[in-house]
């Protein structure tokens, strides 16, 4: 693949004359970003492939509400994070979390987060990765769309603005919200071990 | 010594497993997708131009319908007042006087 920026502009050109191969261009070029995107705010159940064509249907079928405020990119993100919320919220929330839930990979994980003091652990990346994920099943739809953007992807509060379309404070408060359930979550689970 | 946040330390964590990497799109997914996009872009106007003819269709057969049951009936009931009018019994009586 070349180094040069796709030619939004010509593609979107060319799918609007009904053009089937700037459609796929357009498709393959936009797909590593929805592909990321999809894959971090993935529900339950829901593959991966059809959710992302569901993003390109949308994109396609809104086409024409594209003004070229936003750069393009940008655009279907917004699209995608939606597509993943509306699907989210469709999802029934996972029962409460308990420690005989988890693998032993990740009960070592956690084991590890509430016990040791300092903050570089020696532990398995992928074992939180997965605990993270079930910990955020335990969220709402909108609170874990704003805690996965900020807290995994470290993103800015102003880039989830423009990704999801809510206001800063709209952010703040549920990031604060999300972040409060969690802690709730890890003293829950802590004190159910204990006893 | 206060303990770090545990969630501030698995997303840490969680941050440093590797990215699940599966570079290649599926099998003819691009194509199929762009074709279901351009077929759903032409739609609209198709279901829309359809719908406008058959509710243009329908609206007539109404139309003729309704005439066709109507206009006798509005003409009797037409006649049978015309004959209504015709008939005043206190008129014929003051006549008569």
């Amino acid at each position: 693949m070349d180094d040069q920026a796709p030619d939004y502009e010509a593609l979107l050109a060319g799918v609007r004359r009904g053009d089937q191969v700037a459609a796929r261009s357009l498709v393959e070029v936009l797909h590593p970003l929805v592909r990321k995107i999809v894959r971090s705010h993935l529900p339950r159940r829901v593959a991966e492939e059809d959710l992302a064509q569901e993003v390109y249907l949308k994109m396609f079928s809104r086409l024409e509400q594209y003004r070229g405020e936003m750069p393009l990119p940008h655009w279907v993100s917004r699209i995608a994070v939606t597509t993943c919320i509306d699907h989210l919220r469709f999802q029934q929330r996972r029962p409460e979390l308990r420690w005989a839930d988890l693998s032993e990979n990740e009960a070592e994980v956690l084991d590890a987060v509430l016990t040791s003091s300092d903050g570089e652990d020696a532990t398995d990346a992928m074992a939180a990765k997965e605990l993270v994920g079930r910990l955020l099943e335990q969220l709402s739809p909108a609170d874990r769309t704003v805690i996965t953007l900020l807290d995994l992807e470290q993103k800015s509060v102003a880039e989830i603005r423009e990704l999801t379309g809510w206001g800063t404070s709209m952010i703040k408060v549920r990031a604060f919200r999300a972040r409060r359930k969690l802690r709730k979550l890890f003293e829950q689970l802590e004190r159910k071990e204990r006893q | 010594m206060k303990r770090q946040d545990p969630w501030v330390k698995l997303v840490a964590a969680a941050r440093r497993a590797p990215a699940e990497e599966s570079a290649a799109l599926p099998l003819g997914f691009a194509t199929r997708v762009a074709a279901l996009g351009l077929a759903q872009r032409r739609e609209p106007a198709d279901i829309f131009g359809m719908f406008a003819l058959r509710a243009l269709g329908v609206a007539l057969a109404v139309l003729i319908t309704s005439a066709a049951v109507g206009y006798p009936l509005s003409s009797a009931s037409a006649a049978d007042n015309s004959s209504d009018e015709l008939e005043d019994p206190v008129a014929e009586f003051v006549a008569q006087l």
